[in-house]
C-alpha cells in the first residue's frame, strides 16, 4: 500500500465516467508535466518524442466515445508511454541509438495496435539504454533518464524513460521490453510495478529485437491492477508470430481477486537473496517476515542451479545481441556508446560451444525451477541486488562499465528470462536515504492471472512508499 | 553465487582502450575471456553436465540420482 497514490488506469476511468475529468484535460496536464521536466536541471529525460497534435486528436476521439457511452475498455482515454523499441506509426524507432529509425514507422507494432484497439492514447516514445543492452539506463549518445526519487541516480534499464515517466506520475502505464530484467530493474529502482510475462504470451511484432530467445514486451505501471489491465489488452497469440502460437488460452483478469494468504506457498533461496546489498537484503527479509506472519507458507529452499541463470543469461544475451546487431555494426559500430560496443564485441567472440553449453544449462535451470514451482505457488527474490546507483559525470559523458553494478542489477532478473516464466516486481520499501527496493515474485508459466493475484495480496503487506522528489499529480 | 567481488570501473580513455582491444580480432578473445572471468562465468563453463543427465534427455519423471546409483549395485 502506498503512502501517496499514483493515479491508476481505473482512477482515470472513474473520473472519465463521472465527468470529473476528461482525456483532453488529462493529456494537457501530462504534456505540461513533460515540458516542466524538460526545463528542469537536470532534465528528467523520460521522453524522446511526442506527436502532440496526434495525441490531442486521439484524446478528443476518446472523449467522444466516452460521451457516447462507448468506451472500448477500461483503457479508453488513458495515456500510455512507449519505450522507443517498438514501431509507432509516425515516429522514428531509434532503439536508443543515433542511427536507427532514420525513416518514420509506417505502421504500428502489434502491441500498439492492441492498445489503440482498447482505446489507449499512445503518449510518445520514452528513452532507453542503447539497443536495450544494459541495466543502468545510462545513454550518453542519446538521453539518460533520471530517477524521480533522486535525479543524481540512475533509473536502471533498459526501460529507463518508461520507469521515470510512471514514477513521476506523468502516466499510469508504459511499455517496456525485457531480455534480462529491463522492465523489472527500472521498475524496482523507481519504486513502481513491472511485469515480464511468460515468453510468447505477448507478441513482439514491430519491436527492435535484441536477443530472440530472451526478449519479452510488458508493462511498467503505477499498480498491480494496471499491470493486469495492460495484460488483458495485449496478451494472446498473433497469427504471424510463431513464438506466440500454441499458448494456453489467456485467462483474462479484469478486476484482480487477491489470493488468500493462507493458500499461498512461497519459496525463497538464500543464494538468491543473501548476497544482495545490506539494505536490499534487510527489506527482503522484512517482506518475508510480513508475508509469513500474515499466514502464508514461507519456506527456505536450497537450489543448486538457479543462481546460474544470470551467467547463462549473460552468454546468451551477448551472443544473440551481437547476431541481431550484426548488419548495423558494419556501418555504424563507431556510433554506439562504448559500453554497448564492448558488450557486442564480446558477444561476437562467444564461441558456438560456449553458447550451446549456456543453452544446455538453461534447460537444467528451467527443469529445476519447474520442479520447484510444482511444490510452491511462487518463488521470491529481491528484484535487484542493489538500489539505484549514483550517476557519475564520466558515465554521462563517455559511458562507463562498472562490473559490480552490472552484476548487481541483473543478478536475480535473468532467471525469468532464461526460463521464460513470468515475474512481477512490486515496491517493498526503501533504504535509509529513501531509494526504492523491489520484491520480485516468480510464478509458473502461463499463470499470469494467479501470479498477479498473489502479487496484489503481497503488495498490500508492503510498507508505504514515499512520494518521489519529482512527481506530478496529473 | 556472486561474480568476482572486485569492482572494476572503466570509463573515458581506459574504456576506449578496452573497447579497441575487444574489437581487435585476436586480442579481443583475451578481452572476452577476462570479462567472462570477472563476471564469474568460469563457474558456468566448468559445470560438467554429465552429472545432471544430459539436459536433452531429461524426462518429466526422472529418477533421483541416488536411486540411479543404487540400481548399479
Amino acid at each position: 500500500m502506498s503512502d501517496f497514490q499514483r493515479k491508476t488506469i481505473r482512477d482515470y476511468a472513474r473520473t472519465y465516467e463521472s465527468g470529473e475529468d476528461s482525456p483532453p484535460d488529462v493529456i494537457e496536464r501530462a504534456l505540461e508535466a513533460v515540458d516542466d521536466t524538460r526545463a528542469d536541471n537536470p532534465a528528467l529525460g523520460a521522453f524522446l518524442a511526442l506527436r502532440r497534435k496526434e495525441i490531442r486528436t486521439r484524446a478528443e476521439d476518446a472523449a467522444a466515445r466516452l460521451a457516447a457511452g462507448e468506451p472500448r475498455s477500461v483503457l479508453e482515454g488513458v495515456p500510455i508511454a512507449i519505450k522507443d523499441a517498438i514501431d509507432v506509426a509516425g515516429y522514428h524507432t531509434t532503439a536508443g541509438t543515433t542511427f536507427q529509425g532514420a525513416r518514420l514507422a509506417e505502421s504500428d507494432g502489434v502491441l500498439i495496435q492492441r492498445l489503440r484497439a482498447a482505446g489507449a492514447i499512445i503518449f510518445g516514445k520514452t528513452s532507453l539504454h542503447e539497443i536495450g543492452l544494459g541495466g543502468t539506463g545510462v545513454n550518453p549518445n542519446q538521453k539518460t533518464a533520471r530517477n524521480p526519487y533522486d535525479t543524481g541516480r540512475m533509473t536502471g534499464g533498459s526501460s529507463s524513460g518508461s520507469a521515470a515517466a510512471i514514477a513521476a506520475g506523468i502516466c499510469p502505464v508504459a511499455l517496456g521490453s525485457d531480455a534480462g530484467g529491463s522492465i523489472r530493474i527500472p521498475a524496482a529502482m523507481c519504486g513502481i510495478y513491472g511485469l515480464k510475462p511468460t515468453f510468447g504470451r505477448i507478441p513482439r511484432g514491430g519491436g527492435a529485437l535484441l536477443a530472440w530467445s530472451l526478449d519479452h514486451f510488458g508493462p511498467l505501471a503505477a499498480s498491480v491492477q494496471d499491470l493486469a489491465d495492460f495484460y488483458d489488452a495485449t496478451a494472446g497469440e498473433h497469427q504471424y508470430e510463431e513464438h506466440t502460437k500454441g499458448q494456453p488460452p489467456v485467462e483474462r483478469i479484469d478486476k484482480i481477486k487477491p489470493a488468500n494468504l493462507e493458500d499461498i506457498r512461497l519459496a525463497w533461496c538464500p543464494a538468491m537473496a543473501e548476497d544482495a546489498s545490506t539494505p536490499v537484503a534487510h527489506q527482503f527479509f522484512e517482506a518475508l517476515g510480513r508475508i509469513g506472519d500474515a499466514g502464508a507458507l514461507v519456506q527456505e529452499k536450497h537450489t543448486e542451479l538457479l543462481p546460474l541463470a544470470q551467467k547463462a543469461g549473460y552468454v546468451t544475451m551477448a551472443s544473440e545481441a551481437a547476431a541481431t546487431q550484426r548488419d548495423w555494426l558494419e556501418e555504424h559500430r563507431h556510433k554506439l556508446n562504448l559500453d554497448t560496443r564492448l558488450l557486442l564485441a564480446v558477444g561476437e567472440r562467444v564461441t558456438a560451444p560456449e553458447y550451446l553449453h549456456a543453452q544446455r544449462v538453461r534447460k537444467l535451470v528451467r527443469e529445476e525451477f519447474s520442479s520447484l514451482l510444482e511444490r510452491f505457488d511462487v518463488f521470491v527474490t529481491p528484484t535487484c541486488a542493489c538500489t539505484a546507483p549514483a550517476l557519475t559525470q564520466e558515465a554521462l559523458t563517455s559511458g562507463e562499465v562498472n562490473s559490480k553494478v552490472n552484476s548487481a542489477v541483473s543478478r536475480y532478473t535473468f532467471l525469468a528470462n532464461v526460463t521464460g516464466y513470468p515475474a512481477v516486481t512490486i515496491p517493498a520499501g526503501t533504504d535509509r536515504v529513501g531509494l526504492p527496493i523491489g520484491l520480485m515474485i516468480h510464478g509458473p508459466a502461463w499463470k499470469e492471472r494467479d501470479l498477479l493475484a498473489i502479487a496484489a495480496t503481497i503488495d498490500a503487506l508492503m510498507p508505504p512508499m514515499p512520494k518521489p522528489r519529482i512527481f506530478y499529480d496529473i | 553465487m556472486a561474480s568476482d567481488d572486485r569492482e572494476v570501473i572503466l570509463n573515458g580513455h581506459a574504456l576506449r582502450a578496452v573497447v579497441r582491444a575487444a574489437e581487435t580480432p585476436l586480442v579481443g578473445i583475451g578481452v572476452k575471456k577476462r570479462l567472462f572471468s570477472q563476471l564469474g562465468l568460469d563457474e558456468l563453463f566448468e559445470l560438467d553436465l554429465r552429472e545432471y543427465m544430459n539436459p536433452e534427455t531429461i524426462l518429466s519423471a526422472k529418477p533421483a540420482r541416488h536411486e540411479e546409483e543404487s540400481a548399479d549395485e
